[in-house]
């Protein structure tokens, strides 16, 4: 089969969002169900329509739940029995390949996907494994000091910046276009806080080159997507945000194995796989979500992507250029960084609200000097940018 | 001879079935060792049942030099877990080692992180903790 047979032929078809930030009280598993039922809603649908289930990697349990969140807790709840049930123990992105994939085949005509946590009330620090699981360390770095992705990614940005010449006062344009938008958002964390390079600057580094404003932080909250065929997506109320290309791809390798530029990085082959898929180059790409963990990881993924040249990064990723009001829009709800922390559903999510022109004073078409992409390309990263998932998604009628 | 630092480290160190040898004959023997695919005569690191060049399972723990050039390096100042405050700031680093393999490591005996510059050459110190019973990779500016 030619993948180019699949463009468009899937679409996504409703969000399903939760109160995002610190919410007092809230399990993971409610905010599965809420996030869950919103997207259902948000469709149009019926809960016993969902016959596929996709959850994002399960976590070690916090404070709040009893048990893991698994397929089953949920599906019990939600009073639904999904022909197809995922779910990673890890931080792979290939989610909308399952997706696509199961409908595909048969087995499903709409699969939903959906990530939750309680992470800012359980104190999730990304370390919790020391803690949670016994009192020997995660694994073998930890005797090193080596206990957080933050470090690893931090690995993976010093590199670059003697191999592109990058550094903190490009990551600072980053965070501050995206902190733009979220200032523009009111479901975002930061929406009443702006940020200049000053105050970004101001800050100390976590672990050197990296400060907290380099990173996301963990939320309690949940989002959802669902996935459908774009001929039933017609006869539901939003307009479908068709999947005109996507691909997947799996580096090898810890975050301190990165190696910056790599030509077969798993947003490289991901990525050139969806423009393929599309028919399309990185000229026709009007806006970008692009998934945030850190602000390096932006940087990244549009290089590896192709929207310029490595060691020219300077000239693209700038405030001006990304933020309100520029030529190429990211991360416009804000991002992980400014926004939440939603996994890949916090760039997907927005993707389709922007996409179907719900996204209020952000919309682009509505920010002055902004105007409404005909194309806006998705990516969604896991692990230590390890595993890509990239979409380039278009306005269905 | 190769320098040997007495340190206290923030966690016991885990070790897989398939790495054992490297860490017990750092901390026995302080011998720097790497394996080494007898097919295709590549090294790699860490151990593994088969070489990840060529699928082989025909591999032999070789002897090594323990030198290499730094590849990337970062220094953490915040406890992201309690128990490691008290050992901060660590300068983390990667290796590129002589052989090929990159390795992982502490780096020690430095002086500002900012300046620590890219692809220095490096040398083997190994950092060992007597109450942990355990040896691990720090690695000094030649």
């Amino acid at each position: 089969m030619n993948r180019t047979d699949l463009r468009n032929k899937y679409s996504i078809v409703g969000v399903g969002y939760t109160p995002q930030g610190k919410v007092l009280g809230r399990s993971a598993n409610s905010f599965y169900l809420e996030a869950t039922m919103n997207a259902i809603n948000d469709a149009g649908l019926k809960k016993d329509d969902i016959d596929g289930l996709i959850l994002y990697r399960d976590f070690p349990i916090l404070p709040g739940d009893a048990m893991h969140h698994t397929g089953n807790v949920i599906t019990y709840s939600l009073g639904i029995r999904p022909k197809f049930l995922s779910q990673e123990a890890y931080c792979y992105r290939t989610n909308i390949n399952k997706a696509i994939g199961a409908i595909e085949n048969g087995t499903c005509k709409y699969v939903l996907i959906v990530f939750a946590e309680s992470g800012r009330t359980g104190h999730r620090t990304w370390t919790d494994e020391i803690d949670l699981f016994s009192s020997k360390p995660y694994d073998e770095y930890a005797a090193y000091g080596n206990i957080s992705a933050f470090t690893n990614y931090a690995m993976f940005a010093s590199r670059a910046m003697h191999e592109h010449g990058t550094g903190p006062d490009i990551w600072s344009e980053i965070a501050v276009a995206q902190r733009k938008w979220a200032n523009l958002n009111p479901n975002a964390i930061q929406y009443s806080k702006p940020l200049t390079k000053e105050d970004y600057m101001a800050t100390p580094f976590l672990s050197w080159p990296f400060r907290a404003l380099d990173a996301t932080a963990s939320t309690d909250g949940g989002r959802a997507i669902i996935i459908t065929t774009t001929e039933r997506a017609r006869e539901l109320k939003n307009p479908p945000i068709m999947i005109r290309g996507y691909g997947s791809a799996n580096d090898t390798a810890k975050g301190w194995q990165l190696t910056p530029g790599d030509p077969a990085s798993s947003a490289r082959i991901a990525g050139a796989q969806a423009f393929e898929m599309a028919g399309l180059c990185t000229k026709d790409i009007g806006a970008a979500q692009i998934y945030d963990c850190y602000t390096y990881t932006v940087e990244a993924t549009l290089g590896d992507y192709g929207f310029f040249e490595k060691t020219k990064q300077r000239d693209f990723l700038t405030v001006e250029n990304l933020g309100p009001g520029g030529d190429f829009p990211i991360n416009t709800g804000g991002g992980l960084l400014s926004e939440g922390y939603g996994m890949g559903l916090t760039p997907i999510g927005e993707a389709v609200m922007q996409m179907s022109g719900r996204c209020g004073d952000r919309q682009l078409g509505v920010v002055p000097g902004t105007k409404m992409p005909e194309f806006m390309i998705v990516s969604d990263n896991g692990g230590f940018y390890q595993s890509n998932e990239t979409l380039i998604l278009e306005r269905g009628k | 001879m190769t320098q040997v630092l007495k340190v206290n480290l923030p966690y016991d160190l885990r070790v897989s079935s398939d790495n054992a040898m490297f860490y017990q004959t750092a901390h026995d023997e302080h011998k720097f060792i790497l394996p080494h695919c007898k097919s295709c005569g590549q090294y790699f690191w860490p151990g593994a049942f088969i070489c990840q060049h060529c699928g082989s399972t025909d591999v032999e723990w070789k002897e090594a030099s323990g030198h290499g050039k730094i590849y990337s390096h970062v220094e953490g100042r915040f406890p992201f877990h309690p128990d490691i405050k008290e050992y901060l700031p660590i300068a983390i680093c990667s290796v590129v080692l002589d052989e090929g393999p990159r390795v992982f490591g502490r780096l020690v005996n430095y002086e500002e992180i900012e300046k620590v510059p890219y692809d220095a050459p490096v040398h083997i110190v190994w950092l060992q903790d007597d109450e942990k019973g355990c040896t691990i990779m720090g690695w000094e500016m030649d």
